[in-house]
């Protein structure tokens, strides 16, 4: 009896709060204070309370349609496990009932919207035909690889024969099938990417386009429905992801709370990739900063620290700048980002920090130009390259704005640091800083730069490590010191 | 003794026929005697099925006869009593729909033939079913073919109508040469063409059973529609009065499958690739069949390629069944046969009530174009009812009679991938389990599409406006049909029963069905508890409403105030975006011709669908078969006494290949 009243107190009370928390997390990203988190219920409260608008094209489908669509999902939810391995109400075959209830709320959603002869409605009643038909067969490969490890088509079944041990045979089919889950889930509930279910009237539109002429108690039902279905999709992944055990306890209420939470954070975090672009810049000024240290910064080791935290921090560009929707194939990506960490901020920061270890050199002294004119010069360099991005009209196609001004001037710092200083480790990170702008600004032209050009220039970058490093230790033997300059006693 | 209660309805089929062709022109009096003979045919022969089902004995008579070859046997065992339950009950549902329907001829045309092939198309069905005598089969099997035939060219004044009955008949006639094949192969093997010698053979020779096997598929697989040999559907089914679109695809297409199944019960253990090519065709028929419907604006040529589609499940049931079989697992088996047999019945049921709605929608308005209908909903509101929950049965949604079918055949289709078979058949098994799942997503789109361009919005054209709802013997069919769609939706452990006798004709453990009967009453209470909920949601919605100010207005348009009914969506565009994607795989001719400038003046968008199984296999197999042909043209020189030394050439060497060939006596 517990059982049965939990799993309906949380398929009935829960859901509306989901939406709440995904509408706060956007407006937290986006800088804004946003609504309450309970404001879901009070807009179901007040349309509940409303009368209702009917167009004369309509019949009594488009008043069905919402009813049978809330039915349908709730009675998947009476099907489904929630705080717990097994569901009061499971069965044999269940999984399949339960795909197939979410198809009849589709259907009738569909057949409203039809109703209305509207053309708006029409079209989003195509789209979401469209979708639905290719998220099926992806809902049901996933579905059954949830039950494979049990085999049974039940939901009960299926959640007790998963918990960690079996992560630990089958995981990367499982953690397949939830990335999988969550695309569907992201399909099924009109979020973004897929669907904007803020916006009632663009074009792009396609859950919310079909409900445009439902009012009153028919949209509460509606937008009910819409939390529940979300919630539904949120237990599948949580059961999937989490350790939920069987029968009902507090560690298995909280971590499935704390899922359909973290759920809802996770999809406003999608949600919100439009403010990300703000990453990108924050990122960018990250590496210029870095520039400005370097150039001030005394002890050779935290140059190289810091170029090699510049190296990570360009890792990170290419996939934020992905994120927000830069043309670039995601293998391109991918290779991009792991071949800069690996050789920027891994390999070369080593092997310049061992250099560092065998010569014994620690500071750099005497630069030919003192510490705090070339911080003033950088910053110059800073102030130029932005003027310069400016008349150069560079910045036009660039994803940022702030991409080719950062380029530039990691460029021209690099050149600064190439001239001002004698120290043959602080020539490499010179060089280093040149190469880094160069991959910024190939971020700005990502998708018209062959990913080979990128390489060869990181190939040439290495094999000039290469040399320095021979270079460095010759000299070091010769004369004991690194300082370059003393390199012209070699000529004849 | 059920069977003599068939074979009384079999003479009064044929009977009320003859009768009715006496009758000539008093079309009126013809029309009565058929549908009443056809009618109490039907219920004759529809409780005899059941009890026949339900009592599970095998009956069987013999008696010989003055033609040459063969006798007169007739038997009837589970899977027969199930066939002929399905036909009995489509027909006569049908047969009730016919006589609305045939009424808007009344002085038009003469109706006797229309009436008595329709009860000799019934009867040679059922004659299919229960013959247990190769001649018997292919005599009845004729029958069939050539009384639909002429049911087809019932509108014989129109060309499209004589091509497609044209088209039909080469098509069965082909089919039927391999079944000739298959019968002599079985015939020679066993001595006589006595369905129980056939079932004896104790060995085959190396290769018979492959033989058969592959005989059977083209022959009876033409009959029932699979791809890609299913091209005369979608020309005849549009082509035939609506009630005999409803039998054809209903049911007699259905007998395709029957001959399949009879045939494999002969063949002894099937080997693993018979199962994985019924899931091989059954994905394919089905995923190409639902595709080609997408881009239909034809009403009943868009449900002749849903007929394709549903073949397509059956077979996946069919052939998850047959997996299940060869591995010895009998809930495997069990589950893929009940489920395909099951879809047999459920597809009759809401096809046959499709069709009905289409030829309602024809006769209310006279088109049978999709993208000219629109608000019919309101004008024709019993047809557009019935019509709502065929749709919602065929794409398999709960509470109805699809769902059951189809589920079965998932939870078959589950255990052969997680049963420990072999690997081929394993993956087999999760191939039908996503076809399944992609059939039943595009179907929905397909029938939202169906449904909601015909019945809802406002109408498109003159004639939908003035559309008017259809008499009330086409009602009642229509009402019935949804009925019993709806009963089985929610009561499949009822039906689920009757298709138990027909799993064991084919040789699976009876065990395996108890243990599915649990579940089925679970679909039960769900069916109740999504009806209750729905209960209780209209009526706190009216609880909500009472009171409260409720105001029609026109339909939102983003301010616009005067839309028209131009402005809606048609069936085109609510294809578009799921046939672009296959637009290359499928040959869609897709003209564009999008909007410019800022004030545009036209614009337009039309896409042509050329069936792909037509374009690719079949035009190009005839082609080469006529270049092939062509060569015996030599043979042709157009004298007689040229021939007559052909005809002694040939007689000669058949009377030495008799007696002194490799066979000589």
């Amino acid at each position: 009896m517990v059982e049965i009243v939990t799993h309906l107190a949380l398929l009935l009370l829960f859901p509306p709060l989901l939406l709440g928390i995904i509408v706060k997390t956007k407006a937290l990203f986006a800088g804004r204070v946003g609504a309450p988190l309970l404001q879901p219920y009070s807009d179901l409260w007040k349309l509940l309370k409303k009368g209702a608008v009917y167009s004369r094209t309509t019949t009594w489908i488009f008043r069905a349609g919402p009813i049978i669509a809330l039915a349908s999902v709730l009675t998947a939810g009476v099907v489904l496990p929630l705080a717990s391995t097994s569901s009061p109400f499971g069965f044999a075959g269940d999984v399949i009932l339960f795909a197939y209830l979410l198809a009849l709320g589709r259907f009738v959603t569909m057949a409203a919207a039809l109703d209305t002869g509207s053309p708006f409605e029409g079209m989003g009643a195509s789209r979401e035909a469209a979708f639905s038909a290719l998220v099926e067969p992806a809902l049901f490969l996933v579905l059954g690889i949830i039950c494979l490890p049990a085999a049974s088509v039940s939901f009960s079944n299926a959640w007790a024969a998963l918990p960690w041990q079996h992560w630990g045979v089958a995981h990367p089919c499982l953690l397949a099938a939830s990335a999988a889950l969550f695309i569907v889930l992201l399909t099924e509930n009109s979020r973004i990417p897929v669907d904007d279910p803020n916006t009632h009237l663009e074009l792009t539109m396609i859950h919310e386009v079909m409900v445009l002429d439902h009012s009153g108690p028919d949209f509460a039902f509606i937008l009910y429905g819409a939390s529940i279905k979300l919630f539904l999709f949120g237990s599948l992944l949580i059961h999937l992801l989490l350790p939920i055990s069987a029968g009902i306890s507090w560690q298995n209420a909280a971590l499935f709370l704390g899922g359909q939470v973290g759920m809802a954070i996770l999809v406003g975090i999608v949600e919100s990739r439009r403010t990300m672009n703000l990453y990108s810049d924050f990122l960018l000024l990250f590496v210029v900063m870095l520039n400005l240290y370097i150039v001030s910064a005394n002890r050779l080791t935290a140059c190289v620290k810091a170029s090699a935290l510049q190296g990570a921090a360009l890792a990170l560009l290419p996939i934020i700048m992905w994120w927000n929707g830069s043309p670039t194939p995601l293998v391109h990506v991918i290779l991009m980002a792991v071949g800069t960490l690996a050789f920027k901020a891994i390999v070369i920061p080593i092997m310049l920090a061992r250099a560092i270890r065998n010569v014994d050199a620690r500071r750099e002294v005497e630069p030919f130009v003192s510490l705090h004119l070339s911080l003033l010069l950088a910053a110059l360099l800073v102030g130029v390259s932005f003027w310069l991005a400016g008349a150069l009209e560079l910045s036009a196609g660039a994803p940022s704005r702030l991409l080719v001004p950062a380029s530039f001037s990691t460029l021209l710092i690099g050149f600064l640091v190439l001239v001002s200083r004698k120290k043959a480790i602080t020539q490499v990170i010179g060089y280093l800083m040149i190469e880094n702008g160069v991959f910024v600004f190939s971020q700005s032209v990502a998708a018209k730069l062959p990913f080979v050009v990128e390489l060869g220039v990181l190939l040439d970058l290495l094999v000039a490590i290469f040399v320095m490093n021979i270079v460095i230790h010759q000299i070091n033997r010769e004369f004991d010191h690194i300082n370059v300059d003393k390199l012209d006693l070699l000529k004849g | 003794m059920m069977l003599y209660f068939i074979l009384f309805a079999e003479v009064l089929l044929v009977a009320t026929a003859l009768l009715a062709t006496l009758l000539g022109r008093l079309d009126r009096a013809a029309l009565w005697t058929g549908t009443i003979g056809a009618i109490a045919a039907s219920a004759v022969g529809a409780g005899a099925a059941v009890c026949s089902l339900l009592s599970t004995e095998h009956e069987s008579l013999r008696s010989s006869w003055p033609i040459a070859l063969g006798e007169f046997h007739v038997g009837m065992d589970g899977l027969s009593a199930f066939f002929l339950l399905c036909v009995f009950v489509v027909s006569g549902l049908s047969a009730i729909y016919g006589a609305g329907y045939l009424r808007a001829y009344l002085g038009k045309q003469r109706l006797a033939p229309a009436v008595a092939f329709f009860n000799i198309l019934i009867a040679s069905m059922a004659m299919v079913i229960l013959a247990r005598d190769g001649v018997l089969f292919l005599l009845a099997w004729e029958a069939m073919s050539i009384s639909s035939f002429f049911l087809v060219t019932f509108e014989n004044e129109r060309d499209e109508v004589r091509r497609a009955g044209i088209t039909y008949l080469v098509a069965s006639h082909v089919g039927i040469v391999f079944l000739f094949a298959l019968f002599a192969l079985f015939a020679r093997q066993s001595g006589s063409f006595n369905f129980d010698g056939f079932a004896d053979l104790a060995s085959h020779p190396e290769g018979f059973a492959t033989m058969c096997f592959v005989f059977s598929l083209i022959g009876f697989g033409t009959k029932a529609g699979f791809w890609p040999v299913h091209i005369w559907l979608p020309d005849a089914h549009p082509a035939a009065p609506s009630h005999v679109s409803a039998v054809m695809s209903g049911v007699m297409i259905k007998l395709g499958i029957y001959g399949l199944l009879r045939t494999l019960t002969f063949l002894g253990p099937p080997p693993a690739w018979w199962g994985i090519t019924f899931v091989i065709i059954g994905a394919v028929s089905g995923i190409a069949g639902v595709l080609h419907a997408l881009a239909q604006h034809d009403l009943k040529r868009l449900l002749a390629y849903h007929s394709v589609e549903n073949i397509g499940i059956i077979a996946l049931g069919i052939g998850v069944g047959l997996l299940g079989q060869t591995y010895g697992n009998s809930v495997v088996s069990f589950l893929g046969y009940a489920g395909g047999l099951l879809h047999v019945l459920n597809h009759g049921l809401f096809k046959g009530l499709l069709f009905h709605g289409a030829g309602s929608v024809i006769h209310g308005t006279g088109s049978r174009n999709v993208n000219t209908q629109g608000g019919l909903y309101k004008r024709m509101p019993v047809t557009g009812v019935t019509f709502l929950i065929g749709s919602m049965a065929i794409c398999g949604l709960p509470p109805l009679n699809g769902f059951v079918s189809e589920w079965l055949i998932y939870l078959g289709a589950f255990r052969g991938s997680t049963s420990p078979l072999s690997t081929a058949a394993g993956i087999s098994a999760v191939v039908g389990f996503v076809a399944l799942a992609l059939i039943g997503g595009l179907a929905a789109a397909c029938f939202v599409k169906a449904f909601g361009i015909v019945f809802l919005g406002e109408p498109r054209s003159e004639a939908a406006a003035k559309a008017h709802e259809a008499p009330w013997p086409m009602k009642v069919a229509m009402i019935v049909g949804a009925a019993l769609c709806f009963v089985i939706g929610v009561w499949p452990a009822g039906v689920v029963t009757l298709v138990g006798p027909a799993t064991k004709a084919l040789g699976v453990d009876i065990q395996a069905f108890n243990s599915t009967l649990g579940a089925m009453s679970a679909i039960s209470y769900f069916a109740a508890l999504l009806i209750g909920l729905i209960v209780v949601l209209v009526l706190l919605r009216k609880a909500l409403l009472h009171g409260r100010e409720v105001t029609t207005e026109s339909t939102w348009g983003c301010g616009y105030s005067l839309p028209t009914a131009r402005m809606q969506y048609t069936a085109s565009s609510f294809a578009e975006p799921l046939l672009t994607p296959f637009a290359s795989a499928l040959h869609v001719e897709i003209h564009r011709d999008g909007p410019t400038g800022c004030f545009p003046r036209t614009g337009k968008y039309e896409e042509h669908l050329q069936d792909l199984a037509g374009e690719c296999v079949i035009v190009p197999a005839i082609q080469w078969f006529l270049r092939t042909v062509a060569r015996l043209g030599v043979l042709q020189q157009g004298r007689i006494q040229l021939y007559l030394v052909y005809v002694l050439v040939t007689l000669v060497a058949l009377l030495v290949w008799e007696f002194a060939g490799p066979f000589g006596s």
